[in-house]
C-alpha cells in the first residue's frame, strides 16, 4: 500500500515536472530557473505601436499501441511547445520578423522505459543453428545467443576469418587496421534492440527464403547518446542527441530556437516593378502539393518532430537564406510575373530522420544507421550471419551468431558537407500567370546537396561504409488552374532531380547515382455533401504522386547457398533500393461545421507499391479564438505480406567483410536476403511505421 | 461637357434574353435624375420621423416601409430600430459622365453575362420598367459596378465577429488588416486610369487575415471577371501552409472562412450574374441603414485614436446600433440556374441612389428563409476626412444573420481611404510575401 502510494506520488512528481519544464523554457536565455519567478513573466500578447508580439503554447500528447515485438508502447509524446513571434518595423523600409521556438517532449522523462534512459534492455541475438547454446554459452537457447557472447567472435575462441564469412570462402585477404576485440564492458548486453523491432519480427524468424538459416539480426543500442554512446554520430541533425537534447531539441548549436530570423524590404521600381529583399533564417516554400513534397525542397524537414503528421511549417528546418524577388507585374501575356532567387549560404543540414531510440525515426532509418555505427565504432554480435557448415564439418544450413569486432562493418564516417561556397544551395524560380489568371505556373531550379544520405562502401563491396550527402541538382515546375465544368482545381507539380544516390547492392561501391523524377497531380473539389452538411461544401483533395527512376536496376539471385549447399527459398532481389515506379495516392476529405470552429477531417494515404495504408481522422474546435483542441488517430496497416520489401542483404556476397574488399574477380552473390536491413526503403514511411499507430490530444492556446 | 442627346431603343431584340443587344433607353436628362433621386426633396412615410423607434409595439404601423423579414424580425421582438436623419451623397459627375458614355454603346447578353461596350459608370442608369423583362438583370448590371465601391476602398481594421445568435456571445473574431479593394477598368473617382488586367478582371479584392490564430496570414485574393459568365479567379494564402491555393468555384457558395456570408454574398452579391434569372419587383421606399456615423451608437472594441466602431444590439446583438432612413430602393429577386446551389432565392434591395446591395433576404433550398443581410452605409459627413473628401456613401457597419442556425456574422469598419491602391497589391506574390 505504502509502496503504491509512493509509485503514485512519483508518477504525479514526473507528471508536473513535465509540465513545468515547458513553462521553464520559456526564459530562452536563461537556462536555469524556478517556475514560481517566471511564470508571471510569460508575456501575453503584446501589440506596440512599432512592433507585434504574439505568444503561443501547445501540447500534444500522444500514445500508441502494441509495437511489432507485442510490447504495449504507451506515451509517445508528451511535447509541450512555446512558441514567440515577432514582428517589427526596422526604419527606413526595413521589415523584422522573428519566431522562436522552445519545446519540452515529457516522453523521455514519462516513458523512460520506451524511449529515454532504460529503454532497451540485454537480447539474445538470433542464432537459429543453436551453436553457442551447443556450446555451453551462458544464456543461449536453442535459437538465440546474448549480444556478446556468442560462440563465433573473437576473444571467445574463434577468430573470425572474414573471408569465411562470405560463404564462399577463400584465403584471408588481409588484416584489418584498428580492430579492437569486442568488449563487453564498453559494448554491454544492454539497452538494445534489434533492429527493425519496431515495425517487423523478422529478425526471429526464417522466412524471406532462409528457412533453417535465419533472418539477419542486428543489435541497435537505443538509449540517449548520454547514456549510451554506441552508434552515436551526427547523421545530419541527429544520431548523436543526449537525453536533454532530445527533449527540448531546438536548444542546439544551431540555435534552432530561432525558427525564424529575417528582415525584408521592397524597392518601388519603375511600372510599379518592385525589387524585394529578404535575408535572415527563413523558409521558402516552393511547389503546391500536401503531405508529401515534390518542388519544395528548399528547406530540409525534420521528420523526428512528428513524422509526417505535423504541418511542413512546423517541420521545415529554417535556413539562413538570402532571398531576391523581381516582381515584373504583367506582360502582354501574362498577369502576373515574378522572379526569384534563393541564395541558401547556412551551412549544410540533412532531413532530419530521428534518432533511434525515439518514437518518430521514419524509415527505421535512424536505427539502421545506429546500428551500422555502432558496429563499426564497438563490434557487435550479428545474428545468423553465417551457416553453421562453414566451421567445418557436416554441413548444416543454419545460421551462426558472429560477433565482428570494431572497424570491420557499419559506418564509418559520416561525411557531412564542410560550410564552403560551393556546399551552399543556389535556387530560382519563376513565376507566371497568365493573362486571365487561369493558369498559375512555375519553373524552379536549384542545386545544393541532396538532404538524404547515400552509404558508399569504403572497400569494394564491404559492408563498410561512410555516409554522403552528394551534390544534386533539381529542374522542375508546377501548375494550377481550374476546371469549370468540373468544379475542380488541379495542381500538377513535378521535378527532376540529378546525381540522388540510392543504395544498390549489384555495385561494388554500394551506390548507383540516378536521376529521379517526382511528379504529383491534386485535384481539390468542393462538393455539396448533403448529409454531411446541407449548408456548406466538403472540401475533398485527391493527389496522386509518381515517382519513377531513371535506370532503375533489379535483379533476381537464385539462393544458392554455400559451398554448393543450398539453403533453400527463394530468389531474392538484388540492384537498386526502391521501387522503379512508385505510387501514393492520398485522399482528403475535410468538413466545417458551427462557424468552421468544428473540422472533422479524413486523411488517407496509399503506397500502392509498399501497399502500405494510412488513415488519419481527426477533429479540431476552436473553443475561442485563442484555445484549439484536436483530438486524432492515425492507424496504418499493410495489404500485402512483407515479402515484398525482401532484399539481398550482403550476407551471401563476397569480400563483403573482408579487410581488402571484394576477392579477386567479380564479386559473387549466392542470394541470401531478407526484410532487414533494405526492406525499410522498399516499405517506406508508412510500411515502416505500421506498428506505430497512435491516439492523440492537441491542444494550443495563445496568449 | 456632355450634350443631352436622345438615345432611342434600336432594338427590340434587347429586352429578350439571351439576345445581345444595345441598352440605350434614356436621355441625358433622364440619366441625371437617375442619378439624383433626392433632388426633389427625400421621400416620406406616415409616422416615419427622426427619433422614432420602431419596435415589436408598433411595428405594424410601418410594414410598407420595412422589408418583409426586417418586419418579422421586429415584430419577432428580435431588435428595434431608430429612424435617423435623411442624407444624400449624390453620385460625382465623373461617374454620372461616364454612365452616359456606356449607355451610348453597352451591350448585355442578357442571361449569358456578357458585357461589351462598358466605359464606366453604371450600364443602365435609368429608371427600370417593370415592362422590361430584363429590367432585374440590368439593376444586377448596375449593382455590379454601382457607386458601393468606388475605384478604390482601404479599410482597417476590419473585424468580422461571428455569434451566437441567440446569446451575442462572439465566437471567433477575424481582423482582416488591411482589406482592399479597387476597380480596375474605367476609373471615376481616382485617376482615370486602367489598372492592368483591367481586359480581363473589372474588381479586384484582397483581405488579409491578422488574427485570430488559425487563420492568422490567411489572405484572399479575389478577382471578378468582365466577362460574367465564366468563374471569378480567386486565390487563398494559408498562413500555416505558406502557399497560396486557387479558390474552386464552390468556395464563393461556402461560408466565407466560417463565417455567415458567402464570398457571392459580399455587398448583397458578389457572384456571376449569368449564374441567376433575375426578375425586377418593384421600386419603393424603405427603411434603411443610411446614416451618419456621427448618429450612431459606438463603442470602444476596436477602437483607434480617431475612429470608434458601431455598437452592436438586438437579439443576439446582431443588428448594428445606427439610425435607419427611408431611401428610394429597387427590390430585384434573384433564383439560382444552379440546382446545387445553397439557396433558392435571394430578395435584393438595391439603393437607388449609391446602389449598394443594402439589404438582401436569402432563402434556402427548401424555400425557407435563412439568412438576412443588412450593411450599413456611411455618409461621407461622418467618415475619417481623407474619405469624406471623396463624398459618397461608404461601408459603416453590416451583418447577416443565419435565423435557422441563430448564428450572425457582424461586421466593422474603418474606412481609411478611397485613395488609390497599388496594383501589385492584388498580386498572389503580394498575399504570400506579406509575411
Amino acid at each position: 500500500m505504502t509502496q503504491k502510494r509512493h509509485e503514485k506520488s512519483a508518477l504525479a512528481t514526473r507528471w508536473l515536472r513535465a509540465s513545468l519544464v515547458p513553462l521553464l523554457l520559456t526564459g530562452f536565455a536563461s537556462p536555469v530557473l524556478h517556475a514560481e519567478d517566471e511564470l508571471p513573466s510569460i508575456s501575453p500578447s503584446v501589440s506596440q505601436s512599432n512592433g507585434e508580439t504574439k505568444v503561443y503554447y501547445e501540447n500534444d500528447t500522444r500514445m500508441r499501441g502494441k509495437d511489432a515485438t507485442g510490447n504495449r508502447v504507451g506515451l509517445s509524446k508528451f511535447r509541450n511547445t512555446l512558441k514567440a513571434e515577432h514582428k517589427r518595423d526596422l526604419g527606413n523600409g526595413w521589415a523584422f520578423k522573428g519566431i522562436f521556438r522552445g519545446t519540452y517532449d515529457g516522453v523521455y522523462d514519462l516513458n523512460d522505459d520506451e524511449y529515454g534512459k532504460n529503454a532497451g534492455g540485454p537480447i539474445n541475438v538470433t542464432e537459429m543453428s543453436g551453436l553457442s547454446f551447443g556450446m555451453g554459452v551462458p544464456g543461449a537457447t536453442p535459437t538465440s545467443v546474448p549480444y556478446g557472447s556468442s560462440f563465433v567472435g573473437p576473444g571467445i575462441g574463434f577468430v573470425a576469418n572474414i573471408d569465411q564469412i562470405a560463404f564462399l570462402g577463400g584465403p584471408p585477404t588481409g588484416a584489418f587496421s584498428g580492430q579492437q576485440n569486442f568488449n563487453l564492458a564498453s559494448n554491454p548486453n544492454q539497452g538494445l534492440h534489434h533492429l527493425g523491432q519496431r515495425w517487423n519480427t523478422s529478425y526471429s524468424g526464417t522466412d524471406f527464403g532462409n528457412p533453417g538459416f535465419g533472418n539477419l539480426d542486428l543489435p541497435v543500442p537505443v538509449r540517449p547518446c548520454d547514456v549510451d554512446r554506441r552508434g552515436c554520430a551526427d547523421f545530419g541533425g541527429y544520431g548523436d542527441l543526449t537525453s536533454n537534447a532530445l527533449k527540448a531539441p531546438e536548444f542546439n548549436g544551431r540555435m534552432d530556437f530561432i525558427r525564424e530570423f529575417y528582415a525584408q524590404k521592397t524597392w518601388d521600381l519603375a511600372d510599379g516593378k518592385q525589387f524585394n529583399i529578404k535575408v535572415g533564417k527563413q523558409q521558402v516554400v516552393w511547389g503546391r502539393s500536401d503531405l508529401f513534397r515534390v518542388l519544395d525542397v528548399v528547406n530540409p524537414l525534420d521528420f523526428s518532430r512528428n513524422s509526417i503528421y505535423d504541418e511542413f511549417e512546423d517541420i521545415r528546418i529554417p535556413m539562413w537564406i538570402l532571398q531576391g524577388n523581381y516582381r515584373m507585374g504583367a506582360s502582354d501575356s501574362l498577369s502576373e510575373r515574378n522572379v526569384q532567387v534563393v541564395w541558401n549560404f547556412d551551412q549544410f543540414r540533412a532531413n532530419n530522420l530521428g534518432q533511434c531510440g525515439t518514437p518518430n525515426a521514419v524509415l527505421d532509418a535512424g536505427c539502421f544507421f545506429r546500428a551500422a555505427k555502432s558496429a563499426w565504432d564497438y563490434g557487435a554480435t550479428i545474428g545468423n550471419l553465417a551457416p553453421v557448415g562453414l566451421l567445418g564439418g557436416p554441413y548444416n544450413p543454419a545460421g551462426v551468431a558472429v560477433t565482428v569486432p570494431s572497424h570491420q562493418a557499419g559506418i564509418r564516417n559520416v561525411e557531412l558537407p564542410n560550410w564552403s561556397l560551393k556546399n551552399t544551395q543556389i535556387g530560382s524560380r519563376f513565376e507566371g500567370v497568365s493573362k486571365d489568371g487561369t493558369i498559375a505556373f512555375s519553373v524552379n531550379g536549384l542545386i545544393g546537396r541532396s538532404q538524404m544520405p547515400s552509404l558508399r562502401t569504403i572497400r569494394p563491396s564491404a559492408l563498410a561504409f561512410d555516409m554522403y550527402f552528394p551534390r544534386i541538382s533539381v529542374l522542375g515546375g508546377s501548375m494550377d488552374f481550374n476546371v469549370e465544368a468540373l468544379n475542380t482545381t488541379v495542381r500538377l507539380e513535378g521535378a527532376m532531380t540529378h546525381g540522388e544516390e540510392l543504395t544498390d547492392t549489384s555495385q561494388a561501391s554500394a551506390t548507383s547515382r540516378h536521376r529521379i523524377w517526382r511528379s504529383v497531380i491534386g485535384l481539390d473539389r468542393a462538393t455539396q455533401i448533403d448529409w454531411i452538411n446541407p449548408e456548406r461544401t466538403t472540401l475533398i483533395s485527391a493527389q496522386f504522386f509518381w515517382q519513377h527512376i531513371v535506370g532503375f536496376n533489379e535483379t533476381s539471385i537464385p539462393n544458392n547457398g554455400a559451398f554448393g549447399y543450398p539453403l533453400g527459398g527463394s530468389s531474392v532481389k538484388t540492384g537498386t533500393v526502391g521501387w522503379k515506379d512508385n505510387h501514393l495516392f492520398t485522399l482528403l476529405i475535410s468538413a466545417q461545421y458551427m462557424q468552421d470552429r468544428l473540422n472533422p477531417q479524413l486523411i488517407f494515404a496509399r503506397d500502392i507499391q509498399a501497399r502500405a495504408n494510412l488513415i488519419a481522422p481527426s477533429v479540431t474546435f476552436l473553443y475561442t479564438d485563442k484555445l484549439k483542441f484536436k483530438v486524432g488517430a492515425n492507424y496504418k496497416w499493410l495489404t500485402g505480406n512483407m515479402d515484398r520489401y525482401q532484399f539481398i542483404d550482403g550476407r551471401g556476397l563476397s569480400g563483403t567483410l573482408s579487410a581488402s574488399g571484394q576477392l579477386p574477380g567479380a564479386p559473387i552473390d549466392t542470394g541470401i536476403g531478407g526484410i532487414e536491413a533494405l526492406g525499410r526503403f522498399k516499405a517506406g514511411i508508412i510500411g515502416t511505421a505500421v506498428k506505430e499507430d497512435e491516439i492523440f490530444f492537441n491542444m494550443q492556446y495563445q496568449f | 461637357m456632355f450634350r443631352m442627346k436622345k438615345h432611342t431603343v434600336p432594338l427590340i431584340a434587347s429586352l429578350v434574353m439571351g439576345v445581345a443587344g444595345t441598352a440605350i433607353a434614356a436621355t441625358d436628362a433622364e440619366i441625371d435624375a437617375f442619378y439624383r433621386p433626392y433632388a426633389k426633396g427625400f421621400p416620406s412615410a406616415p409616422g416615419v420621423k427622426e427619433g422614432v423607434v420602431i419596435d415589436k409595439g408598433n411595428v405594424e404601423q410601418f410594414k410598407d416601409v420595412l422589408s418583409p423579414r426586417v418586419y418579422d424580425q421586429i415584430k419577432a421582438g428580435n431588435s428595434s430600430i431608430t429612424v435617423g436623419k435623411q442624407l444624400t451623397a449624390p453620385a460625382p459627375a465623373g461617374f454620372v459622365a461616364a454612365s452616359k458614355k456606356t449607355a451610348a454603346k453597352v451591350k448585355v447578353q442578357f442571361g449569358k453575362g456578357k458585357i461589351e461596350g462598358y466605359e464606366g459608370g453604371m450600364p443602365f442608369p435609368y429608371e427600370p420598367s417593370a415592362s422590361d423583362p430584363n429590367a432585374g438583370e440590368k439593376l444586377a448590371w448596375n449593382n455590379r459596378y454601382g457607386l458601393e465601391i468606388p475605384d478604390d476602398i482601404t479599410v482597417g481594421p476590419f473585424v468580422w465577429e461571428y455569434r451566437d445568435g441567440n446569446t451575442g456571445k462572439i465566437n471567433r473574431t477575424v481582423d482582416f488588416d488591411p482589406s482592399y479593394v479597387s476597380n480596375t477598368g474605367f476609373r471615376t473617382i481616382n485617376k482615370p486610369e486602367n489598372l492592368p488586367g483591367s481586359d480581363d478582371f473589372f474588381n479586384l479584392l484582397m483581405l488579409a487575415v491578422k488574427s485570430p490564430q488559425d487563420l492568422k496570414d490567411t489572405a484572399v485574393l479575389f478577382k471578378r471577371r468582365v466577362d460574367s459568365s465564366r468563374d471569378d479567379d480567386g486565390q487563398l494564402y494559408l498562413g500555416f501552409q505558406r502557399r497560396a491555393r486557387r479558390l474552386s468555384t464552390s468556395a464563393t457558395t461556402d461560408p466565407f472562412l466560417g463565417s455567415n456570408v458567402m464570398i457571392e454574398e459580399f455587398r448583397g452579391f458578389n457572384g456571376k450574374v449569368s449564374d441567376f434569372n433575375w426578375k425586377f419587383i418593384s421600386t419603393k421606399n424603405l427603411l434603411a441603414p443610411y446614416y451618419s456615423h456621427k448618429d450612431a451608437k459606438l463603442r470602444d472594441d476596436y477602437k483607434t485614436a480617431d475612429w470608434r466602431a458601431p455598437a452592436y444590439a438586438g437579439k443576439g446583438q446582431c443588428w448594428a446600433a445606427v439610425p435607419w432612413s427611408l431611401r428610394k430602393v429597387y427590390v430585384v429577386e434573384m433564383t439560382p440556374k444552379r440546382p446545387d446551389h445553397p439557396i433558392s432565392k435571394r430578395t435584393l434591395y438595391i439603393d437607388a441612389e449609391s446602389f449598394h446591395g443594402i439589404l438582401s433576404e436569402v432563402y434556402d433550398r427548401k424555400g425557407e428563409f435563412w439568412k438576412l443581410w443588412m450593411i450599413g452605409a456611411g455618409h461621407p459627413s461622418g467618415q475619417l476626412p481623407a474619405v469624406a473628401k471623396k463624398g459618397i456613401w461608404v461601408w459603416d457597419s453590416g451583418s447577416m444573420i443565419d435565423v435557422q442556425a441563430a448564428q450572425c456574422t457582424t461586421l466593422n469598419f474603418r474606412v481609411t481611404s478611397l485613395d488609390p491602391i497599388p496594383p501589385n497589391v492584388y498580386t498572389i506574390e503580394a498575399i504570400r510575401s506579406r509575411q
